[in-house]
């Protein structure tokens, strides 16, 4: 274990994460402003157009949080 | 005030809350980040209780994923009608998404590699980061925000990816 670099690698998490989000938002106030389908709209539509690469998706994404919270830490 | 004036109030409203949620998820996320980094008494990633694993965050998962559905099926979009600009953005947008998908992927890479910092200390995969900041929750909020975090991403997983969109009848227009 090499705790001294949480600040650093969980500061990076962070900021990716919260860039990758604002993106998403600053495309949503673009539609907004322009009148187009908006973020959930598109991606709605995508989902009905690939409805198998959605469930892959969210298949992903519970065998992600299983990883996360169901595995036991290890101690010391 | 007329109907006019009333979508033009609604529009104007529409257009500030945009903006401002845009820039308070930049501002909040890079102040948390900056925070993180400069802290003071960094917490250690040594465990000495058993807050893990805990079936119940994934229990919440699972029920934030299928309010999602239902909210779609509650309060169902109405888009407006695509445009060649606007199918151009959406492409752009993809374009965007994974290349921040590949950045956190050569960041796991590294971390995966453990390489070292200049300073010896080796960087770690998110992994490690995401359940070391879980395990610390507990004490800072009681576990509170990740249990929110949890419920809201499964929440939007959801209501994107679980579309009630095949199952509703057409909009006329």
């Amino acid at each position: 274990m090499t705790a001294d670099t949480y600040r650093v690698g969980m500061a990076i998490v962070i900021e990716a994460l919260c860039v990758i989000v604002t993106l998403i938002a600053l495309l949503d106030t673009v539609a907004d402003f322009r009148g187009w389908p908006n973020v959930t709209e598109n991606i709605d539509a995508w989902t009905q157009r690939n409805p198998w690469l959605a469930r892959a998706l969210v298949l992903f994404l519970f065998v992600l949080l299983a990883h996360f919270v169901l595995n036991p830490l290890p101690r010391g | 005030m007329n109907i006019v004036g009333r979508h033009r109030a609604q529009a104007i409203g529409s257009h500030i809350f945009h903006i401002a949620i845009t820039v308070g998820i930049f501002a909040s996320g890079s102040t948390i980040a900056f925070l993180v980094w400069r802290a003071p008494t960094p917490p250690s990633c040594v465990y000495t209780i058993d807050r893990l694993p805990d079936p119940w965050l994934f229990v919440i998962g699972v029920v934030a994923f299928v309010i999602g559905h239902y909210v779609g099926v509650v309060l169902p979009d109405r888009p407006p009608k695509s445009t060649d600009a606007s199918v151009k953005a959406g492409r752009a947008a993809m374009v965007l998404v994974f290349f921040g998908a590949t950045l956190v992927w050569i960041f796991e890479a590294i971390g995966t590699a453990q390489i070292a910092l200049a300073s010896g200390a080796k960087l770690e995969p998110i992994t490690y980061y995401t359940r070391c900041a879980i395990y610390f929750d507990a004490d800072f909020t009681g576990g509170w925000f990740t249990r929110i975090a949890i419920f809201g991403i499964f929440l939007i997983a959801g209501h994107w990816f679980w579309s009630d969109a095949l199952t509703r009848p057409a909009v006329k227009r």
